[in-house]
Order: structure tokens, then C-alpha cells, then sequence
């Protein structure tokens, strides 16, 4: 028996050992190893100094006011389709499904509203934009209607799962004397759920300045046009002046979503 | 205009059991019924089937005539406005000002455009003040619901059947958060509002001499089935022990 064991993990050894070795060799084969740090710090010092002239600057602020308001545009407009569409598609409050009523053309209809934010939310932001370029030529219009598209999907989303988890039972009873769906909405389901509603809108808001950022690159205006043309340019001191701004307004957006999560939520 | 209430031989059944048997009741306008019963007898489930807020398994209601199940929604909305219940628990969400939970009471009668106004200006804050101010809750007319206790959570909530004036009341268990004193002052305030407003009322009750002393009929239920339904002053010891005990 004691043998046995032996044996078994002489095996285990020789195994890991090969294993290491054929690693190894692979390594070798591919030149994995074999980096080239001679050119780095050359190409890492045209990054500096940082490019700082007045209209340069200038432009810079200009680009990230547009970026910004892309994002919130775009959000105010998603939030004003979703609210109410989710208000639509919940099975809350809906009467048919409160009192039991078999209403077969009311559950299709919801069912086939679903599906349609299922199909505006399977694109990517990106994939979108880069087909309304095309339609819509480079600029704002195109980013702005990319991220409405894709974000009222999935805000649509969200918020018929938040409606749908909210304590049923005061909503119910408004339904049950008589009041329609969006009265109830106004009611007792926005009380209920407001605070979850307005920090995902707050969230959504962050993505969206994000999105932006990478849509600006497809051609889409703003700050991320501005970087992908320098980049092109090969003027790398203003790309880091842009990487700069970049990460201080994602700072900057954060203590502001901080800010109003502490006022709302 | 509410005038009369028939159940036709209603019962009520989830996947498992039937909880609702054979139900035939006719309700009047202006009646005062106390609905009595051990716990889990089915008080509940009646007032609901009441309202209009279960379909039942098997039966009809009739509403001045009218069938009301097999009606359009336009129908059953108009009727829905006739009828408004309070719940055993209150129900107010728990972030909301108490002046805007009496609010809500409005919204059936009032169009879309006037709840959204609504809910920056307040336009019924004078009659919510004085319904507050008979309760003896004026000063918590800016509180949330989450900051007053339960007792008083169950006044805000009887304080919305004042403010909407249905034809029918339907109140399950109102007194059950509130201490004896306070319970007979809001039942004689519930009984002066269905005097003014010459209202039907329907209310179920754990305490049998309150429903002799202020209710003209009693309807009791045991286990789902309808044991007594008469004058409240026929009610004798041996009827009220059948109810509660099932024998």
C-alpha cells in the first residue's frame, strides 16, 4: 500500500514537471519573453509636458460641456420614455392582473412591449452609434439618440423590476376604488420606490458620461472626438491633457452623484 | 348611485380549498352591518369580494341590477368609485407626508392632470386639516407615515374613508391598533360621518357588544360559512358561542 502511494505521486511529480517544461518551450517559441523596453520610456516622454495653451484649453472645456450635456440630455429624454412605459408594461398595477380578469390581448400587448425594449437594449451603445453615423452624419445628434436607444431599454428594465418588487398592497387598494395606473403610480408607487429610482437614474447618468466618452470616438462630438483626433494627429502632449480632464470629471460627476444621492435618496 | 347589493350563491376557492362557501347576501343603502368571526374565518376575504377586489370562483354579484363580473371595465371602474375599503393593516407607503396620504384618497374622482398638480399643490389641505383636527392629529400633518405609531397609523387610514365620502364604507377591523378609550371615540366618529353622509357601512369587528350597541344588523361567519345573519339586538349568547365556537 505504501507503495502504491509512491508510485502515484512520483507520477503527479513527473507530470508537473513536464508540464513545466513544455510551458516553458512554448514561452520560448512565441518570444512571449522576449519584450523590447528600449523604445518605451522614448515614446512615454512625448506625452510630456502637458499641453496647456489658452486655446487649446478653451476648446478642451467646450468639448467637455458637450460631452456632459450629451449624457444628461440623453438621460432626461430615456427617463421621460421609460417611467411611464414601465408604468405600462408592470404588473402591479395592472387591473387585469389584480382582479384576475383573463385578458388575453392585455397580456399580449405587455408581452410584446417587453420584447420591443428587449431588442433596444441587445445592441451595444457603440455598434448603435456607428449606424447612426451613417445615418445622421458626425455630431451630437448621433451619440445622443445611440445612448436614448439603447439606455431606455434597459432603464425600462430596471424600473418594471423595481415597480413589480415594491409592497403591492397599497397601489392595490387605490385600483380596487376605482383610480387608473398612472394616478396610483403618482401616488403610492413613486413614494415607495423613488429612492431606488433616482440613484439608478444617478448611475445610468455616470454610464452615460462614460458612453459618451467612447461614442466621441466613433465621431459623435465631445471630448472623446477631440482625444481620437489628437491621437491621430500624433499631438500626444494634448492627449494627456485630455486623459487629465478626462479622470478629473469623472471625479467631478461622482461627488455630484454623491451629492444628489445624499439630497433624494 | 349605490342602491343595492345582492351575493348569489358566491364561494371562493384557492388552488387547495374552498374559503368562501355558498355565500347569498342582500345589502341595502344605508344599512349598518358589523361582520363578526374568529380569526381566519374569512372576514377579510368577504370584505374584499365585497368591493370588488377578489373575482369570485363561483356566483354572482349584482350591483342595482347589474351583474357586476361580467361587465366592461368602464362599468366596473364607475362602480369601483362607490366603494372604498381601509384595510386591516394600514397601507400608506412609508416615505409618505401624512397630508399627502390623505391625498390619495381623491385621485379616483379627480383627472390625471389635477393628481399631478396635486401633488404640488395641495388643493384639499383645508377639509384635510379639519378631518385631522377632529382626530386630534393636526400637528402630524407634515410627519411621514413611518414616524407615527401604529394607533394613529389606523386613524390616518379611517381619516381617508372620511375625506373620500363613498357610498359604501367597508372598514376591516378598524379598532383592532387602538386602546378602548380611543376605539369607542373613533367608531362614534365613524357612525357621525355615516349619518352625514348617509352612507352604507360595512365593518368587521372582534368585540360582539360593540357590534349589538351601535350596529342595526350583524353578519357572522365561521370557518368560511355564514352562521347568523340578522337584527343585531336577536343576537343571543347561544348564537354569538355558535360563531365563535362553530357549534
Amino acid at each position: 500500500m505504501k507503495n502504491y502511494f509512491l508510485i502515484k505521486n512520483t507520477v503527479y511529480l513527473v507530470i508537473l514537471f513536464l508540464t513545466i517544461i513544455f510551458s516553458g518551450f512554448i514561452i520560448e517559441k512565441s518570444n512571449l519573453l522576449n519584450l523590447n523596453f528600449n523604445k518605451v520610456e522614448e515614446v512615454f516622454s512625448l506625452f510630456f509636458p502637458l499641453e496647456y495653451s489658452k486655446e487649446f484649453l478653451f476648446i478642451t472645456i467646450e468639448n467637455t460641456f458637450i460631452t456632459v450635456s450629451i449624457a444628461t440630455i440623453s438621460i432626461l429624454i430615456s427617463t421621460f420614455i421609460s417611467l411611464p412605459m414601465s408604468v405600462f408594461c408592470s404588473k402591479n398595477l395592472s387591473s387585469s392582473t389584480i382582479f384576475k380578469n383573463k385578458n388575453k390581448i392585455k397580456d399580449l400587448s405587455r408581452y410584446f412591449l417587453k420584447t420591443n425594449f428587449l431588442f433596444l437594449r441587445s445592441l451595444p451603445e457603440i455598434i448603435v452609434a456607428l449606424l447612426l453615423v451613417r445615418i445622421l452624419g458626425l455630431g451630437v445628434n448621433a451619440a445622443i439618440l445611440s445612448i436614448v436607444i439603447t439606455f431606455t431599454g434597459f432603464m425600462t428594465k430596471v424600473f418594471i423590476e423595481i415597480i413589480d418588487s415594491s409592497n403591492s398592497i397599497s397601489s392595490e387598494n387605490l385600483i380596487r376604488s376605482g383610480a387608473g395606473k398612472f394616478k396610483v403610480f403618482f401616488y403610492t408607487t413613486l413614494p415607495l420606490c423613488s429612492k431606488e429610482i433616482i440613484s439608478y437614474i444617478v448611475f445610468r447618468w455616470e454610464c452615460a458620461i462614460r458612453t459618451s466618452l467612447i461614442l466621441g470616438i466613433v465621431g459623435a462630438g465631445g471630448l472623446g472626438q477631440q482625444m481620437e483626433l489628437a491621437l491621430k494627429m500624433m499631438d500626444l502632449n494634448e492627449v494627456s491633457t485630455i486623459v487629465f480632464v478626462l479622470i478629473f470629471l469623472v471625479y467631478i460627476c461622482d461627488q455630484i452623484s454623491n451629492l444628489i444621492r445624499k439630497v433624494f435618496v | 348611485m349605490f342602491n343595492h347589493l345582492k351575493l348569489e350563491n358566491l364561494s371562493l376557492k384557492n388552488d387547495k380549498k374552498t374559503l368562501l362557501y355558498n355565500l347569498n347576501i342582500e345589502i341595502v343603502e344605508k344599512e349598518k352591518i358589523a361582520v363578526i368571526g374568529p380569526t381566519g374565518a374569512g372576514k377579510t376575504l368577504f370584505l374584499n369580494l365585497l368591493c370588488f377586489g377578489l373575482r369570485p370562483s363561483e356566483g354572482n354579484i349584482f350591483v342595482n341590477t347589474e351583474n357586476f363580473w361580467k361587465k366592461n371595465n368602464l362599468f366596473q371602474n364607475q362602480i369601483r368609485k362607490y366603494f372604498y375599503l381601509i384595510p386591516q393593516i394600514p397601507d400608506m407607503p412609508y416615505r409618505q407626508r401624512v397630508i399627502s396620504a390623505l391625498h390619495a384618497s381623491y385621485i379616483n374622482k379627480w383627472s390625471l392632470l389635477k393628481v399631478i398638480a396635486s401633488l404640488f399643490f395641495p388643493f384639499k389641505k383645508k377639509s384635510i386639516e379639519l378631518v385631522l383636527k377632529e382626530l386630534g392629529l393636526f400637528e402630524k400633518i407634515d410627519e411621514t407615515i413611518e414616524n407615527l405609531s401604529g394607533g394613529q397609523r389606523q386613524a390616518i387610514s379611517l381619516a381617508r374613508i372620511f375625506l373620500s365620502q363613498p357610498e359604501v364604507m367597508i372598514l376591516d377591523e378598524p379598532l383592532s391598533a387602538v386602546d378602548p378609550n380611543r376605539s369607542d371615540f373613533l367608531l362614534k366618529k365613524i357612525l357621525e360621518y355615516q349619518k352625514k353622509t348617509m352612507a352604507t357601512i360595512v365593518c368587521s369587528l372582534h368585540q360582539p357588544d360593540i357590534a349589538k350597541k351601535y350596529f342595526t344588523r350583524v353578519i357572522g361567519i365561521n370557518n368560511g360559512k355564514i352562521v347568523y345573519d340578522g337584527t343585531s339586538n336577536k343576537l343571543s349568547q347561544t348564537q354569538q358561542e355558535k360563531i365563535y365556537k362553530g357549534k
